[in-house]
């Protein structure tokens, strides 16, 4: 059976995924893994710091409270290397409280969404980075005709 | 995502790694198998410092802690430190330490040394040595150790081999089992959030009692999310059926604070959070109330919940139990649902308590009207449908039952409207003609109600409350228990009331003999089993409703008191 060829398109696409929980990994990581996407894991900050440096990805997944560096802290240092600073990144947090505007704007944090969260919309959240990064194209602009090109997996091309 | 907060972000806190928490459970398993691969375990850092020694005992136990043994491993481990990758060394003749790598995160944090004894390591010197200065028994030592004595160079290198893939294997699993902890915990906790849900769900239905739904409401959530107390505010301006005209505040839990201050400091913090142009729906979180810290670092989530445009009620919790009191994100989402379902309950409850009242209103109007048609029976559905419904609870009926035999016996007459006036305040006797008019009245009623929807179990009351016990009743001589129980109820409180009241045709009797009448009339016009609860009831409420009547009314008609 032949891959359709969005999916073979998405194999070049790296994505980090950045969370201490090995579950929130799994999930993350395996539904960009059935899109196509090449997944990268890290499980701690520093980790992922040397990741996204190392495999310059087009989007990183993080979550806020990670052991040894927090995701607030990786994404300004990512923020401040030019190499990376163009690397979109999605923030999960479980805290109650909001970060506030300004210390987003001194990272590459693009979207943040709160624990528990679902995976679809997280999904449907990073195509639209990836899509606004030019890293993946989109037909009319449209999120639908991405999430069908999904639905089509399997069938031959 | 709101970026409106009125909460300080307080500081992120950092996990332990997980790897760390495994570590002491790896070397476990490990030490257990080498021990019965006949292999002495110790655990050692980077500089060698022991953190963990072999556990045997006896003479094999002493002779691996004495000082020559100590010195030989920590050696060991300098060496391997220093070295990329650390080769088995012989400590003595015949006796050789296996390294196993502790690595993480990438870097080497120390050594599992393994010691191998081999056949010639018992009749080297060390043995003998060591067992003289320590004074240790030689022969002893040497017989324990004979039967694991049989390792040589090769055999050393094959185990290693085995042991590090048996390492990674468990470093593997450790890390399998720890995934479905994860797993597990946030399906436990996924569990008991669709349970909540779920259960919310199923009770909204019930829009009669407010105050059990939100009462339970608390006492789930707090349960659910592990709070202190969970509770549910609503303002005055509310005015919510089946709760009071005063703010309430229901509570699930005991709260570390007062009542009052509770109260105060959530009029505050929405006042504040008002005046600061802060959205009306927007969740607040407290780390101090009235100008306190709260106890613990703990705080408090307050959800205002909005109607008609205003937070006019809010859930809160607070004291939040384990090793974090902060408020997450997981207990936001599940208070936004809370306060979206009690909004809809509120205004659910509200809407259906209107509506009943409306429809009570006009039923009410209805038969007022009919029974200021004749200005005898002023007041008598209203007393009917009282007396059926305390003579209902007495039988045992429960308190919606009741309420469905009251709004029966509110109607009961409503048929009269197509009863000519003047036979229905005649003075003298009927005729033929005119009786049978008023016996019409019970069919009228039914088909003037039957076509109101949700009336339908209150039919059978209106149809059948002039029959009589023996048949000998209207419309349909309906005997015993063939006549509906609401017709029965009915019947004995219209009986009841109008001997009570002067009639066209007749005075009021005294009380004591219309009990009387009642016992009496058991068996044949009314049911004998309900005449005796009957004569029992309290009539207090109904002598009230007589002397109200009575004031609207012409001096000329009175009751009997």
């Amino acid at each position: 059976m032949q891959l359709p060829s969005s999916t073979v398109q998405n194999a070049s696409i790296r994505i980090v995924v950045a969370d201490d929980e090995a579950h929130i990994r799994l999930v993350v990581g395996g539904k960009f893994r059935s899109e196509g996407f090449t997944v990268v894991e890290a499980r701690d900050g520093e980790e992922a710091l040397e990741l996204v440096r190392s495999q310059m990805p087009s989007l990183l997944v993080t979550d806020l409270q990670m052991p040894y560096m927090n995701g607030l802290e990786l994404c300004t240092q990512l923020a401040a290397d030019l190499r990376t600073a163009s690397v979109p990144a999605l923030l999960l947090t479980a805290r109650g409280h909001i970060l506030e505007a300004d210390r987003l704007s001194a990272t590459i944090i693009k979207k943040v969404m709160s624990k528990p969260f679902s995976v679809k919309s997280l999904f449907e959240q990073a195509t639209m980075l990836l899509a606004q990064s030019g890293a993946i194209g989109l037909s009319k602009g449209s999120i639908s005709d991405l999430r069908a090109s999904g639905a089509v997996k399997g069938e031959a091309a | 995502m709101s970026t409106s907060q009125v909460a300080q972000s307080g500081t992120i806190p950092t996990p332990l790694p997980a790897s760390q928490r495994f570590a002491h459970a790896a070397f476990d398993r490990l030490r257990d198998r080498c021990h019965g691969l006949g292999l002495s375990t110790w655990r050692c850092d980077n500089t060698g410092l022991v953190l963990r020694e072999p556990e045997e005992v006896g003479p094999v136990g002493l002779f691996l802690q004495s000082p020559v043994i100590l010195k030989f491993i920590t050696d060991a481990v300098r060496e391997w430190s220093l070295q990329d990758e650390p080769a088995i060394c012989e400590l003595f003749r015949g006796c050789w330490a296996i390294p196993i790598e502790e690595t993480h995160r990438h870097r080497r944090t120390g050594f599992t040394v393994l010691v191998a004894f081999g056949a010639e390591s018992l009749d080297g010197r060390t043995i003998v040595e060591t067992c003289g200065a320590e004074q240790l028994d030689a022969v002893g030592l040497k017989r324990s150790l004979t039967a694991r004595a049989t390792y040589t160079p090769h055999s050393c290198r094959l185990t290693r081999d085995a042991l590090l893939w048996m390492v990674q294997d468990l470093g593997t699993i450790a890390e399998h089992e720890q995934t479905t902890a994860g797993f597990t915990r946030q399906l436990t906790d996924s569990y008991e959030t669709i349970d909540l849900l779920y259960g919310l769900g199923r009770s909204m239905s019930d829009l009669t009692q407010p105050t059990k739904f939100i009462t339970r409401m608390c006492e789930r959530v707090k349960f659910t999310l592990g709070f202190g107390w969970v509770s549910v505010w609503t303002s005055a301006d509310e005015r919510s059926p089946g709760t009071s005209t005063s703010d309430r505040l229901y509570i699930g839990g005991e709260p570390s604070t007062s009542q009052t201050d509770l109260e105060s400091g959530i009029r505050d913090a929405l006042a504040r959070a008002s005046a600061e142009g802060h959205q009306d729906s927007a969740r607040i979180i407290l780390s101090e109330l009235n100008g306190k810290l709260l106890p613990g670092g703990s705080q408090i989530l307050l959800q205002p919940i909005v109607r008609g445009g205003r937070p006019l009620a809010a859930i809160m919790a607070g004291d939040k139990a384990g090793d974090d009191p902060q408020v997450s994100s997981y207990d936001i989402q599940l208070l936004e649902a809370a306060a979206g379902f009690i909004g809809a309950f509120l205004d659910n409850s509200a809407l259906y308590a209107e509506q009943q009242a409306m429809f009570l209103g006009t039923l009410e109007a209805l038969t007022s009207s009919i029974d200021a048609k004749d200005r005898y029976t002023c007041g008598h559905s209203e007393r009917v449908a009282h007396l059926s419904q305390q003579l209902a609870l007495a039988a045992g009926l429960s308190t919606e039952q009741a309420e469905r035999v009251r709004i029966a016996g509110l109607v009961h007459d409503v048929g009269k409207i197509g009863v000519p006036e003047a036979v229905l305040s005649k003075a003298g006797k009927l005729t033929d003609e005119e009786f049978a008019a008023i016996k019409l009245h019970p069919e009228i009623g039914h088909r003037i109600l039957k076509d109101i929807p949700k009336l339908d179990d209150i039919l059978p009351g209106v149809l059948h409350h002039h029959e009589r016990y023996d048949g000998r009743g209207y419309p349909h001589g309906l005997k015993g228990d063939d006549i509906p129980l609401c017709g029965r109820l009915i019947a004995i409180a219209d009986t009841f009331d109008a001997m009570s009241s002067t009639r066209s045709y007749r005075s009021a009797l005294p009380r004591a003999a219309v009990l009387t009448e009642i016992q009496k009339c058991a068996g044949s016009q009314l049911d004998p089993r309900l005449a005796p609860l009957f004569v029992k009831l309290d009539f207090t409420i109904y002598d009230r409703m007589v002397a109200q009547h009575a004031a609207v009314q012409p001096g000329e008609l009175r009751h009997a008191a």
